[in-house]
């Protein structure tokens, strides 16, 4: 498969009354072409400030290292005026929160439509030929009314017509590369069958490749083909999303599953450490039911388990004879445990 | 040079200045205000026509007048007048503005419509013309001073409490409180009061330098106290006169206006910038 | 949109009647004998017989019931006519209609002065905040709202006329006259607006839908243009319609000060001499300025920004 975007050793941190504050840590992920790759994790994980960094949209405190290369092209270190090119281009991102994501101010259909009319470089684009593809994507989203929603201002709109918009706003320049942030946070379940619906549609329908980043794990399971795990700024498990939502390894990935109301509405204990004060060695080690004394120290590397299934955890390292990765059920762990204790 | 500016604009940025500096002001204003007897260095009141239109000098820091009355003592007694009036006027207008902004506000309705009309015919007037037409009905006079600004400045209130209150009542949390059974009167002083309370607290305190601008505005058109009383504003007047040899007359009671509400106004400015989150820098990860 | 106007030209229409209303019952109906009064204000104490007294009453219509002179008055009013002046026996109409212009000029130099100075001053502190640039303006537009407008005017005379002998004490002979009267009178209004604008850019450049505007791919300043600028606006189109009505009170005093015949002075001028209808005919033409202006700023806002037909145009 061919790598859209490889995101390789990247560091976000924020300075803080002139401290800076670690938020995302030697994150490494690629996104393939035409692939839908979920990111999920609890709020406060990083999964918007990764979604930010591709974007070159972080705040002006944001310190960023390492590298994001696009296209085999390193983006990190361009300019803005170059970067300008690509996003709002070939990168697109549907924002979350619709309702303070449109300028009150200005008719929805110019907002979409400034996607193309308002870049310097593409004046050529007749302003009707906009209007009838913006026009063309309002119908397609299935927004009541089409065309005449054209000349209406957000606040004449609902939340999820809002969303709609925003999402013509991702879509309207056909990108390769999607960012959609929280598609169904604050939206309620009737709605949000609606957005599964036109993101399955999109799916289908374009060639291009979207970063899903999302708490909602049946939306994920819907959607997507590989599921990223993020857990304090630090992917804990990625791979194929039947291997990762139907067989977790890492004790994080499974206590998010045990908590869907479909699983059993199990909650973790504890919370997630603030980014000021993260403790030594696995950053989950304070809420895993595993944790041993070797979590303690060191970093935790993010290894494979199976093909393409990378797992952050010490709890599965090549400890079985073979020496090959494998799974360790939480049943044989504990018996390996008592086995551990009984033997010293 | 380049690094120690730097550095003076960080301790800006870091601190909040305005409201250090502005307290410290006021503080000095209202010590002032206190210890006007033992600071002045004469009678404020008391001529000597002997020494009229003398230039500052040793015995008297801020020069005399035409009728040989010591500046320095009458600004230091003035500031009693301008504080406590443009005080007064605060309070009522505030106490007054608020209560009837968030009752009619809240309530809405035909009452509502009503009292805005009210406050529109209020606001119809510029302060300052509003208050010299009232003037030919009262009188002059400290009182009728207050009276006349009192009637406009209450509007600023009434509309900025009703403003908030307006886009407050649909939000998610009155709806709450409603729905846990609180009585109107419970959610206008437990739920919007609170909410509307500081911004009101700002809005008094950036008031009060232009209420004290005010003042002096009308008692240098001869509304306010009457001579002999030391007013600011009165004393620029007396000062317009004999610009040309003596402008010391009009020189230091305008400096004093500028100084007291320049000290209100960085007050202000300080605890808006305390008080309001919004402008505040925030990170936000998610 | 058209009945929202049509709403509002009707509730300016019963503003002005309430004003105009007001304005008669405070100022017409003084305690004592008005014909005694004028008489003492014109000619001194010793000019009163009651023959004269008569002729004043049946001149300025005095005999009446004041319900009778109230309607006639008012009816008068609607078509710009508030009677004759105690003072000099010419009608109130024309003397206001020769001086009109003057304030007119004066209070729109002033008021261009201070948008050309906030509106770039305001943008610049907001795009710099908490740099030098910010700190600097933030410190200037803090003084200059503190400084009296009338003092500001009368240490300008000191300096600029008597020592410096640059620009005229008074009057409106000389083009350069405006100078010294119409920068003194936008003091006030040029801090208050870029204090405002600035707070309201600020508040904007942390908005959601500007970073938006920035992942659609458009440059900074032009999502500072079409985006920031544009939301800053709203706010700043009802500081503006606020200060006018600063510099309508303002001009008042600073048309006395430099002897700038306009309005303001004329005003002065009656309320010292207690000139009833001419006090009237200033009060109700300055509110009328104000509220016009005000209309117009509720007009624009409106048109500007959509959200307002839905909390305000409902009933």
């Amino acid at each position: 498969m061919d790598e859209l975007l490889q995101i390789r050793n990247l560091n976000v941190g924020f300075l803080v009354k002139k401290k800076p504050i670690n938020i995302i840590n030697q994150l490494n992920l690629d996104i393939y072409k035409d692939e839908i790759l979920a990111v999920i994790g609890e709020t406060g994980c990083g999964k918007s400030v990764t979604g930010s960094a591709i974007l070159h949209l972080l705040p002006e405190n944001a310190i960023v290292s390492g590298s994001i290369m696009y296209k085999g092209q390193e983006t990190l270190h361009m300019k803005d005026s170059e970067f300008r090119e690509l996003r709002g281009n070939e990168i697109m991102c549907v924002p979350q929160s619709p309702s303070t994501s449109l300028d009150p101010l200005m008719r929805v259909g110019k907002q979409v439509s400034e996607c193309t009319l308002g870049k310097k470089h593409n004046r050529t684009d007749a302003k009707a030929v906009v209007k009838s593809k913006v026009t063309d994507i309002f119908g397609k989203l299935k927004l009541p009314r089409g065309a005449s929603i054209y000349d209406d201002f957000p606040c004449e709109l609902s939340g999820g017509m809002c969303q709609r918009v925003l999402i013509s706003m991702g879509i309207l320049t056909h990108p390769d590369l999607l960012v959609i942030d929280e598609p169904t946070k604050a939206i309620d379940w009737a709605l949000r069958k609606d957005v599964l619906e036109i993101l399955s549609e999109l799916r289908q329908e374009m060639n291009c490749a979207m970063m899903l980043i999302t708490h909602d794990i049946p939306l994920a399971n819907r959607l997507a083909d590989r599921v990223a795990v993020m857990y304090a700024g630090e992917i804990v498990e990625i791979g194929k999303t039947a291997d990762v939502l139907e067989h977790p390894i890492h004790p994080y990935t499974q206590g998010l599953i045990a908590s869907t109301p479909s699983k059993g509405f199990k909650v973790m204990k504890g919370f997630m450490p603030a980014f000021s004060d993260l403790p030594d060695g696995c950053r989950f080690k304070d809420r895993c039911p595993y944790a041993c004394e070797s979590c303690g120290q060191g970093t935790t590397e993010l290894k494979e388990a199976e093909n393409n299934h990378m797992v952050r955890c010490n709890r599965q390292i090549g400890q079985t004879e073979e020496g090959s990765v494998k799974y360790v059920g939480s049943y044989q762990l504990m018996q390996e445990l008592r086995v551990g204790v009984l033997a010293k | 040079m380049k690094n120690n500016l730097n550095k003076v604009i960080d301790f800006l940025n870091r601190k909040n200045v305005m409201l250090f500096v502005g307290g410290a002001c006021c503080t000095i204003l209202i010590l002032v205000t206190i210890l006007a007897p033992i600071l002045e260095l004469h009678d404020p009141t008391e001529m000597n026509l002997s020494a009229s239109f003398m230039a500052p000098c040793a015995n008297y820091p801020f020069g005399t007048d035409n009728l040989g009355r010591c500046i320095y003592s009458r600004v230091i007694e003035g500031s009693r007048i301008s504080l406590t009036t443009a005080s007064i006027v605060v309070i009522l207008s505030a106490a007054i503005g608020t209560v009837v902004g968030l009752i009619f506000g809240y309530s809405g309705g035909i009452t509502d419509a009503v009292v805005m009309r009210i406050v529109d015919i209020f606001l119809a007037f510029p302060t300052i013309v509003f208050a010299l037409a009232v003037s030919t009905v009262l009188g002059t006079g400290q009182k009728n001073l207050i009276i006349a600004i009192c009637c406009i400045q209450w509007t600023r209130y009434a509309r900025m409490a009703r403003g908030e209150v307006v886009l407050l009542k649909n939000a998610e949390y009155i709806e709450a409180a409603k729905a846990m059974g609180n009585n109107k009167f419970q959610i206008i002083f437990k739920y919007l009061l609170p909410n509307v309370a500081s911004k009101i607290l700002i809005l008094m305190s950036l008031d009060i330098g232009s209420i004290i601008l005010y003042c002096a505005s009308l008692s240098f058109l001869g509304l306010g106290a009457q001579p002999p009383s030391p007013d600011w504003g009165a004393m620029i007047s007396d000062g317009k006169d004999y610009l040309r040899f003596s402008p010391w007359m009009s020189l230091f009671p305008g400096l004093s206006i500028a100084f007291s509400a320049l000290s209100f106004n960085m007050l202000g400015d300080g605890l808006r910038d305390l008080i309001d989150p919004r402008m505040r820098e925030s990170v936000n990860p998610e | 949109m058209g009945k929202y106007i049509i709403r509002r030209v009707l509730a300016i229409l019963l503003v002005l009647w309430a004003v105009a209303t007001l304005t008669y019952f405070t100022v017409h109906v003084t305690p004592g004998d008005t014909a005694m009064a004028i008489l003492i204000e014109r000619d001194g104490p010793e000019a009163v017989n009651e023959e004269t007294l008569n002729f004043i009453r049946t001149k300025f219509d005095l005999s009446r019931p004041i319900s009778v002179q109230y309607f006639e008055w008012l009816g008068n009013a609607v078509r710009g006519n508030f009677g004759i002046s105690y003072r000099n026996n010419m009608p109130v109409k024309d003397m206001l209609s020769i001086r009109l212009p003057n304030t007119l000029k004066l209070g729109g130099t002033a008021c261009l002065i201070s948008l050309l100075i906030a509106l770039p001053l305001g943008v610049m502190s907001a795009l710099k905040h908490n740099k030098l640039l910010d700190h600097l303006s933030r410190i200037l537009t803090l003084a200059l709202s503190s400084f009296p407008g009338f003092w500001l005017a009368i240490m300008g005379i000191v300096l600029f006329s008597i020592k410096l002998n640059w620009l005229p004490t008074s009057g409106m002979n000389t083009p350069s006259s405006i100078i010294l009267p119409a920068l003194t009178l936008s003091v006030g209004m040029t801090a208050a607006t870029t204090r405002m604008l600035r707070s309201s850019m600020l508040d904007v450049m942390n908005q959601d839908y500007m970073i938006v505007a920035r992942s659609k791919g458009l440059s900074k300043s032009r999502t500072i243009v079409s985006h920031g600028f544009r939301n800053a606006i709203p706010p700043i189109i009802t500081i503006v319609g606020l200060q006018i009505g600063h510099i309508l009170g303002g001009a008042v005093i600073i048309e006395n000060i430099f002897a700038w015949p306009g309005i303001g002075d004329l005003f002065i001028n009656a309320v010292n001499s207690k000139d009833t209808p001419m006090i009237e005919g200033c009060v109700i033409l300055i509110s009328f300025g104000y509220a016009f202006i005000n209309l117009v700023v509720d007009i624009i806002y409106a048109c500007i920004d959509p959200r307002v037909k839905y909390t305000n145009g409902g009933n």
